[in-house]
């Protein structure tokens, strides 16, 4: 059953930060593994980007320590592995696209032949010889991404690549996304927009007030407990036989029916073979997909209450 | 190095103000040849700049570092906006990032302004080279080489306050304020200094004496900077006539004492320690 674990690129241990009386990061302990895309999950000031600051050594830790590629090389060269991109493209505006990867190039150690190559990944090409700041915020974004693949990264670290983006930016940039995850890079995606972590990340963290929450795949976050929507003209039958059951958790009407969610153990045909023998039929049985952002939702606001 | 100077020289050459900055005080650098075209022709009085002995050797070397160190305000322009606007753009955040470390960050900057420093020092130097060959009146080696040791202090005069501009870039992180902060900061020692000789000449039972009013100001980093090149009119042949002849003699020492070199260069090693400082322990 245990297959040989993937190698682990970034360990943090105890990793916390405290602005003075504020600790905007409690300490944390997670591993980045090799080749899967994770989400850093989080509503604004939840930490996510101060743990990413000090992971990529911009911000410095109160304590705790992380060590990036199991501690094989010194941490400039470890960031010289990596490409990141936090909260908003930074370049200089005056300089054009290509003269702005130059920079990064330099600073990376990688030919200047990547540049074209990485302009024409994020459909920049054309314009590459344009000052930064003509560029659209879709463009800006487009180009900090080419940046953080010009060394084909080991980690890609995207900090709310979304941000103030259009529909049509969005799209591109989550397609940016997928095709190199495809191409076996190990991700971390930091971002509040729910749907799009569920969209591209195979696991999560979850961050709420400088504290992990949650640590797993989005699978387990999703089918932790199912629910089901049912409905039937036999409505008070239904209703005394939801309440009376132990597999059902909570229950809550909707429409003409009620939605209810299933104990683990609990499978959807057993309920229809069960309820046909109390003599009761459904015109609805329809399982629901619990979206993260419901998941999201009542996770934070179960450790608010629990505050 | 020279990666750490290419980028630097990226990030300068292609930012349009920058470059403007950088022509405007060539200009001006080679202009002081100009001085040379100065003359007076009113009636009997005919007076040529050149002929006044401006241009002899040993005296040029002093002459033109002196008048050309005021111009290093342009470079200092560019100097402080360079670093500031890397606060103002993210753009050190990124650098960083992207693998560059603190002190690499700081390399790139420390060896613009040596190299802003030495690019001016040699044009100086060629210029008065120029200059001297052919206007001075004497062309002896010996007399030619003698006061050579300006360029030296001209030099540290340079890096010495680009490096303090580093420093105040870093530390104040926009550019328009940080050019303030400098200001502010000229004000500061100047008050510091009038206080001084203030409190020293106000009786005779001072506190402080005027030798040490003048020894304490020397320590400051911006007087320091000043004095690396003292002034060099009162040294001028027609000065000193004309003073002798009121009875004054001017009792200046005009080279730079080891001390003085010593001091500066102290400031520019803790400009340069400090901007690591800030660089190390700032979250960004």
């Amino acid at each position: 059953m245990t297959q040989t674990d993937p190698p682990i690129l970034l360990s943090v241990h105890q990793l916390c930060k405290r602005y003075g009386k504020r600790q905007a990061v409690h300490p944390l302990t997670f591993d980045i593994k090799k080749g899967y895309v994770y989400g850093l999950l989080g509503p604004n000031g939840s930490g996510k980007s101060t743990t990413l600051g000090m992971v990529l050594q911009v911000v410095n830790p109160t304590s705790g320590n992380f060590s990036w590629f199991q501690g094989q090389c010194t941490p400039n060269e470890a960031l010289k592995k990596i490409g990141a991109i936090i909260e908003r493209p930074n370049f200089y505006p005056y300089l054009s696209a290509y003269k702005n990867l130059e920079i990064v190039c330099l600073i990376k150690g990688v030919p200047l032949s990547a540049i074209d190559h990485k302009l024409e990944l994020v459909g920049l090409l054309g314009r590459k010889h344009d000052s930064f700041e003509q560029y659209s915020l879709g463009m800006k974004q487009r180009l900090a991404i080419a940046s953080a693949l010009l060394n084909d990264p080991e980690v890609l670290i995207l900090d709310e690549p979304t941000n103030g983006l259009d529909p049509e930016g969005i799209h591109q940039i989550r397609g940016i996304i997928k095709k190199v995850a495809a191409l076996g890079t190990t991700i971390v995606l930091a971002s509040h927009l729910l749907d799009e972590v569920e969209k591209v990340c195979d696991r999560v963290l979850v961050l709420q007030e400088g504290h992990m929450i949650f640590e797993g795949a989005v699978a387990d976050l999703l089918h932790e407990q199912p629910v089901v929507y049912l409905e039937s003209p036999q409505d008070k039958a239904l209703a005394s036989w939801i309440e009376n059951h132990p597999g059902i958790t909570h229950v809550t009407p909707q429409g003409l029916g009620y939605l209810v969610q299933l104990a683990q153990e609990v499978a959807t045909d057993q309920i229809n073979k069960e309820l046909s023998e109390n003599g009761i039929f459904l015109s609805v049985l329809q399982k629901q997909k619990t979206s993260l952002e419901d998941r999201f939702l009542a996770m934070t606001h179960k450790t608010n209450t629990h505050d | 190095m020279i990666r750490l100077l290419h980028i630097e020289w990226i990030k300068l050459w292609h930012n349009r103000w920058s470059k403007l900055l950088l022509f405007g005080y060539l200009f001006l650098l080679t202009s002081i040849a100009l001085i040379a075209a100065i003359r007076f022709d009113i009636g009997p009085v005919k007076f040529h700049l050149a002929d006044q002995g401006i241009f002899n050797f040993p005296y040029i070397w002093h002459f033109n570092t002196f008048i050309a160190a005021w111009m290093k305000l342009f470079l200092a322009i560019i100097i402080v906006s360079m670093t500031a606007n890397e606060y103002s753009y993210k753009t050190i955040k990124q650098n960083l990032i992207d693998g560059l470390s603190h002190a690499d960050f700081l390399k790139t900057k420390v060896l613009m302004v040596l190299a802003l420093a030495l690019a001016s020092t040699l044009l100086i130097a060629l210029m008065s080279g120029i200059l001297g060959g052919v206007f001075s009146d004497y062309t002896t080696p010996s007399l030619v080489f003698q006061d050579i040791s300006f360029l030296a202090a001209y030099y540290l005069k340079l890096v010495a306050f680009f490096s303090f501009c580093l420093f105040a870039g870093v530390l104040v992180k926009r550019s328009a304020f940080a050019l303030g902060f400098i200001v502010i900061w000229q004000i500061f020692e100047g008050i510091l200094t009038g206080l001084l000789y203030w409190k020293a000449f106000k009786n005779d039972s001072a506190i402080v004496s005027a030798e040490t009013a003048e020894q304490i100001t020397s320590f400051f980093p911006l007087v320091s900077m000043y004095s690396l090149i003292k002034q060099p009119f009162t040294r001028l042949n027609g000065i000193q006539t004309v003073a002798k002849q009121v009875g004054e003699t001017f009792e200046n020492a005009y080279q730079t004492t080891a001390m003085e070199y010593l001091i500066a260069v102290f400031w520019t090693a803790l400009f340069i320690w400090g901007t690591h400082q800030l660089l190390k322990r700032r979250d960004l």
